[in-house]
């Protein structure tokens, strides 16, 4: 019983205790990967969203690579509620434009994007699971 | 937004009425065709300006065929033409969530355009045994 209780203990201390010792520096730069990847993806979630398979393609996409780069920074220590804030901010319905926005506001818009589609087709955007993957593993333990 | 019924009906000679009906439901078929196609389209202008293209040689084909049977209401392509905004593509207010919801309703759009599987304006409205 006593060794079980020790166990829990020890379990909960360990959760509590950031994996790895996250800078400043870091964490901006982590930040910075994710608005220049939630800039991108509100053009391609946005100007695709009248092709209605490849909005679909690219929203799996997203929500691929946006999972695992959270579970990423939750295993490196990262803020539970921070990670709460960038979860919802960087959903693929938070992204795109609103529901009632003008289309004629969304076509001008898309116009201004005109190589959106190669970017999407191609997925040739911002891979932030391994750029954050990159910048947390040069965090010190 | 006037429908080619209502159109044909004053625009077609006289001779030709009793076709009239039947070339406008066909006209307003292969526009509601149409209208898939420029609408969800818009949003992509590589994949937008083929289309449109494609829409603008095909009323011109098909004013000549038209006039090829004797059936050429003189101002055919301005009728297509008042259709264009608000007929062929939304009005500029529109909700952009409204035009999802009526892309996704004819989700395989783009599948059919790119594989030739439109329908062919002159072909549809089917004016080979109305030539003079």
């Amino acid at each position: 019983m006593r060794a079980a209780r020790g166990g829990i203990a020890l379990a909960l201390a360990l959760s509590a205790t950031p994996a790895l010792a996250l800078t400043d520096g870091q964490k901006d730069q982590v930040m910075l990967w994710w608005q220049q990847a939630m800039a991108e993806q509100t053009v391609v979630l946005t100007c695709a969203a009248t092709q209605n398979d490849l909005e679909k393609s690219l929203r799996k996409r997203w929500e691929g690579i946006r999972q695992q780069t959270l579970a990423a920074m939750a295993g490196a220590g990262w803020p539970a509620g921070e990670l709460k804030t960038l979860r919802a901010a960087s959903a693929p319905d938070a992204l795109r434009k609103p529901a009632d926005t003008p289309f004629g506001e969304v076509i001008a818009w898309c116009n201004t994007f005109p190589d959106w589609f190669p970017v999407a087709r191609d997925l040739a955007f911002t891979a932030l699971d391994a750029e954050v993957a990159r910048v947390l593993s040069d965090t010190a333990p | 937004m006037i429908r080619a019924a209502t159109f044909l009906a004053l625009a077609l000679p006289a001779a030709a009425q009793d076709r009239s009906d039947e070339i406008a439901a066909q006209l307003d078929e292969v526009m509601a065709e149409y209208r898939v196609y420029l609408t969800c389209s818009t949003l992509d202008p590589e994949v937008h300006a083929p289309i449109l293209a494609r829409w603008k040689n095909m009323v011109a084909e098909t004013q000549l065929a038209l006039a090829e049977a004797g059936l050429a209401p003189a101002n055919l392509g301005d009728f297509i033409a008042s259709g264009w905004t608000g007929g062929l593509t939304p009005e500029p207010g529109t909700p952009f969530a409204d035009v999802q919801s009526f892309c996704a309703k004819h989700s395989g759009w783009l599948r059919a355009f790119d594989s030739f599987s439109y329908t062919k304006l002159p072909d549809a409205l089917d004016l080979e045994g109305d030539t003079p």
